[in-house]
């Protein structure tokens, strides 16, 4: 059976444009079988005429659905990341160098395992033009997904005729594994963050590491004054400490986030999710795997596609 | 934009409803449009159109009206009908793709409904028109973007069409025709022009009125025959009630001949009196034939399944009724001693009985004549001198007569049909078997000549008397004693002559109308009748003539040996395929046209690769030189001044060229 579908898939690969009669191409067919009977019926050359311009009609429209769909090529412009349930965008960028114009192309993807199958339609493409046609695919499986095959396909002109290519895409989606958990960061705490300016033991109560004194400014938090100093010398100093100290978090893979992997997972996109909108620092800690403590969108990036491609050795 | 398709949907079902508005029953038509306009304006406005119930409704009480109609809802005008009607019922109902092709396909229908009674150039046009429209409608369904804009979506459908006029005139040319035994339904009423089989005072002269040709007929170029020898042979009545006669139609009906081309006939004088010609018949309603007296032969070619039949009368009809355009070839014998009458022979006795007792004195009359025991031809004489010498006078509305009496010693006025009707009874009183023969008399030339179109107009009654001493069957026409210009001139001059108007009797009024008139403006506008039927003739001519038969004639001409459907086909099948070959190819090209200095380089890379070298996708020409170089070095060295050429000319520097591209040409192909 796989070696049938691995030689379908080398004939497919070929990037062959086929067409076939549609449905209602083939009531059309039988239609004009019938109109050339009556013309034998009735020795009606009119309506042998008739038969003959809707046969003829037919046939010059099959050659045009065809070259509605071959020598157009495609390529991927950038595929957004997405969360497993939620929607990326693909956009798409379709060009090609024949001189007539292009109408109604229809873009699936029969071959999509990782999401809701999708569709996009490209209405129409000038000579040796170029369009860009963004589709939506709601991701429904987590991980690091190369693009499927692209099935370009089209009735144009009359709907008599179908005709498709399957042509590849390159590149890769990631999908993060769903945000689904608690959203309270508490437990993955490593630091306390201070408040602006304060730094993050005093918050905690604790004797600041201290640094330097700076000349007092009006206006200043009168919490950063140095009021031991002030009761020796009444001087009014700032304080200054090394190195502000935000709160950072370390999110750590183990089985109490969940109770299997997909939910454990989904746990830690939760708080990484929480993180980058919240503009935290977090490192993430995971069996094969550590990345560094740092914050923002790039950081959260390349995280969440940690988790995407997470895979659990120790499950059986 | 599905406002756009459905539009176009409306305009296509209108577009083919309108043609049938004259065929039937008026309020058909406009129920059925009625119910388009009314979804017209329900997409534009508030007003709701039927619902589910309402429609059933509708469809049952149409479907009732047509039934009350036509007594039946199969027939050809009935199912028409209901094709008119559920087009417009169909039109509440455009939900989805499928819905609208059902709509197409009820159009398709009733076009060819109306392909089926109707072939003029009109409706040629009409066709083209309408499969323009249809391809319109299945585009806007399949490219969105000339859906919007109506004006490029018929014209790129109409583009289509002419695109394909190769393959379309391959099909019409090639496609085999073949002749079929499916009857057609029988409540064809057609066009009822003409006349059906009862004759009296009224039948001849209410066709006078109407210009409506009857049918065409087309000579050998060698033929030519004066208008008084056109006699059109319709129909034979042989039951005398006096003034009136009628045809039983008992008589039995056999399979016509088919013309003998060889000519089996024994006397020479028999051979030129025999004449083959073409009719092409309008469709009247009934199945007469029409034939130049006296017909011997019909036959259409290239049927399988005789259609015609003939009786003893020398009475030619069609099986079915004429309801639409007809085309047979025939051939008659002129000279009458050539025909053959011995079928006839036992029939004789009755054509002297006469079922009216209500003329005496015409039948006296008879008496007389017949005591003079002379030949009939003699009798024939004196009737005639009768009608000459006593006062009486032709006119297109005589006064009404109920006798014979009354016509020949009262009123003394009448048309052909009195006339012919009077002497055949007196004839048949005298002794002499006689009969009235009704059709047509006469014809017009047409612009080019080529044909001679016989219109309703030119109908006209006469009389056949069987002469004992010769043992035939001889033609009198009374009208030609007592009106010669009407059979000198044929129908048409003669009425201009007298006026129509006091021809017709119709009062000062139309007198004068017709003075007014004036001759120059009516033969001008009889001239542009005879023009457009000219165009007409030629085109419904070819449409008829076009069958299976014909096209074995082309092959013949051509060379070939025999014909069958299935060469034809064969040939057609092959035409078709090369069409789509030589499409596929021609637009597969690439669109991105080369340069001359581009496609020389392809040359010579095509010429090195035969060689053995290829480059590979990688190198630069530049690279590949140097490849060539080390591995065939003397290769190398006549290569290179080509590839310096070429590389010149793509980089720029054509100035430094001392050789023409042509000449860099011939030596790349030398090399």
């Amino acid at each position: 059976m796989s070696r049938i579908k691995g030689w379908i898939d080398r004939l497919t690969r070929s990037h062959q444009t086929y067409i076939m009669p549609t449905g209602h191409g083939v009531v059309f067919l039988i239609g004009i079988v019938f109109m050339v009977l009556v013309g034998a019926t009735y020795s009606n050359n009119l309506i042998y005429l008739l038969a003959f311009f809707l046969f003829a009609a037919f046939v010059v429209s099959m050659v045009q659905t065809h070259h509605n769909i071959a020598k157009l090529s495609v390529e991927v412009i950038s595929v957004e990341d997405a969360y497993n349930g939620g929607w990326a965008q693909l956009d798409l960028k379709l060009h090609h160098s024949q001189k007539a114009y292009r109408q109604n192309v229809a873009i699936l993807f029969p071959d999509l395992e990782w999401a809701e199958r999708a569709t996009g339609q490209l209405e129409f493409l000038s000579p040796k033009g170029q369009a860009r046609v963004s589709l939506s695919i709601k991701a429904k499986k987590r991980g690091r997904h190369s693009l499927p095959r692209i099935r370009l396909e089209t009735k144009f002109p009359l709907g008599l005729f179908k005709s498709w290519r399957m042509l590849p895409l390159n590149g890769e989606a990631f999908v993060y594994p769903q945000a689904i958990g608690q959203k309270n960061l508490s437990s993955c705490r490593v630091s306390f963050g201070a408040q602006k300016g304060e730094s993050a033991k005093a918050s905690r109560g604790e004797e600041a590491d201290f640094h330097e004194h700076k000349a007092y400014q009006l206006g200043e938090s009168s919490r950063r004054v140095d009021w031991k100093l002030y009761a020796r010398k009444r001087l009014k100093m700032i304080k200054s400490f090394e190195g502000r100290q935000e709160a950072s978090f370390r999110f750590v893979y183990n089985e109490s986030l969940g109770v299997d992997t997909e939910a454990r997972l989904s746990q830690l996109s939760t708080w990484i999710e929480e993180a980058r909108s919240k503009k935290l620092m977090f490192e993430l800690w995971l069996p094969n795997k550590k990345i560094e403590m740092a914050s923002g969108a790039q950081h959260a990036r390349m995280s969440l596609r940690e988790l995407a491609q997470f895979e659990d050795e120790s499950v059986a | 934009m599905k406002k756009n398709q459905d539009q176009l949907l409306y305009l296509l079902v209108v577009f083919n409803i309108v043609p049938h508005i004259n065929d039937l029953p008026y309020w058909i038509t406009v129920a059925s449009l009625t119910f388009v306009f009314w979804k017209f304006i329900s997409d534009h406005s508030r007003i709701p159109i039927p619902g589910r119930w309402g429609i059933l409704s509708l469809t049952l009480l149409t479907g009732l009206g047509v039934f009350n109609e036509f007594g039946n809802v199969i027939g050809n005008e009935s199912s028409t009908a209901i094709l008119i009607l559920m087009a417009g019922l169909k039109t509440f109902e455009l939900r989805s793709y499928r819905d609208s092709m059902v709509l197409t396909y009820l159009c398709f229908f009733l076009l060819m409904s109306k392909l089926i009674a109707s072939q003029t150039i009109l409706m040629t046009v009409y066709l083209g028109l309408d499969v323009i429209l249809i391809l319109a409608l299945m585009r806007s369904y399949h490219a969105s973007f000339d859906a919007r804009n109506p004006k490029k979506l018929f014209l790129r459908s109409a583009l289509l069409i002419g695109v394909s006029a190769p393959i379309i005139l391959t099909l019409f040319f090639l496609f085999p025709r073949f002749s079929s035994g499916f009857g057609t339904p029988k409540d064809s009423r057609g066009n009822v022009s003409g006349f059906s089989g009862e004759f009296k005072p009224g039948t001849i002269s209410n066709l006078m009125l109407s210009e409506e040709p009857a049918f065409r007929a087309v000579f050998n170029s060698e033929v030519r025959l004066h208008s008084s020898q056109l006699y059109w042979r319709g129909l034979t009545l042989t039951e005398s009630q006096g003034l009136n006669w009628s045809n039983p139609d008992k008589k039995v009906y056999i399979s016509a001949p088919q013309i003998d081309e060889g000519d089996n006939l024994s006397s020479s004088k028999g051979k030129e009196s025999l004449i083959d010609y073409e009719i092409f018949l309008e469709p009247h309603g009934e199945k007469y034939l029409f034939a130049l007296d006296w017909p011997i032969a019909v036959e259409r070619p290239g049927q399988r399944m005789q259609l015609l039949e003939q009786n003893v009368l020398k009475n030619f009809r069609y099986r079915r009724v004429v309801d639409t355009k007809l085309y047979y070839r025939a051939q008659s014998q002129i000279n009458s001693a050539e025909v053959d009458w011995s079928s006839d022979a036992p029939l004789l006795a009755s054509y002297t009985k006469v079922e009216d007792k209500s003329s005496p004195e015409a039948w006296a009359l008879a008496q007389e004549f017949r005591k003079q025991n002379q030949s009939s031809a003699f009798i024939v004489k004196l009737i005639l001198d009768h009608f000459a010498e006593s006062g009486f006078s032709y006119t297109l509305s005589p006064p009404p007569v109920e006798t014979i009496d009354q016509f020949l010693f009262q009123t003394r006025k009448g048309f052909c049909e009195h006339y012919a009707g009077s002497m055949a009874t007196l004839l048949r009183w005298a002794g002499v078997p006689a009969r009235v023969v009704i059709g047509y008399q006469g014809g017009t030339d047409s612009v080019l000549q080529n044909y001679l179109l016989i219109r309703q107009l030119d109908a006209h009654a006469w009389v056949e008397y069987f002469d004992q001493d010769k043992a035939t069957w001889v033609r009198i026409d009374p009208t030609s004693v007592v009106a010669p210009d009407r059979i000198q001139l044929g129908s048409q001059r003669f009425l201009d002559r007298r006026g129509v108007g006091s021809a017709l009797g119709q009062g000062a009024a139309f007198a004068m109308i017709d003075q007014f008139l004036g001759a120059a403006i009516k033969s001008q506008y009889f001239r542009l009748q005879l023009f457009i039927d000219q165009a007409e003739m030629t085109w419904s001519s070819f449409l008829l003539k076009y069958d299976f038969s014909y096209q074995q004639k082309i092959f013949k001409d051509l060379g070939a040996k025999s014909l069958t459907r299935l060469h034809l086909l064969a040939y057609l099948a092959i035409a078709v395929a090369l069409f789509v070959l030589i499409a596929f190819a021609w637009t597969a090209r690439s669109g991105v046209p080369l340069t001359p200095s581009q496609k020389l380089y392809r040359l010579l890379l095509r010429r090195l690769k035969s060689k053995g070298f290829e480059k590979q996708i990688s190198e630069g020409p530049k690279d590949f030189f140097a490849r060539i170089n080390q591995l065939n070095p003397e290769l190398g060295q006549s290569v290179e001044p080509l590839f310096a050429a070429l590389m010149a000319l793509r980089y720029g520097r054509p100035y430094a060229l001392s050789i023409s591209l042509k000449e860099l040409e011939k030596q790349i192909k030398n090399s």
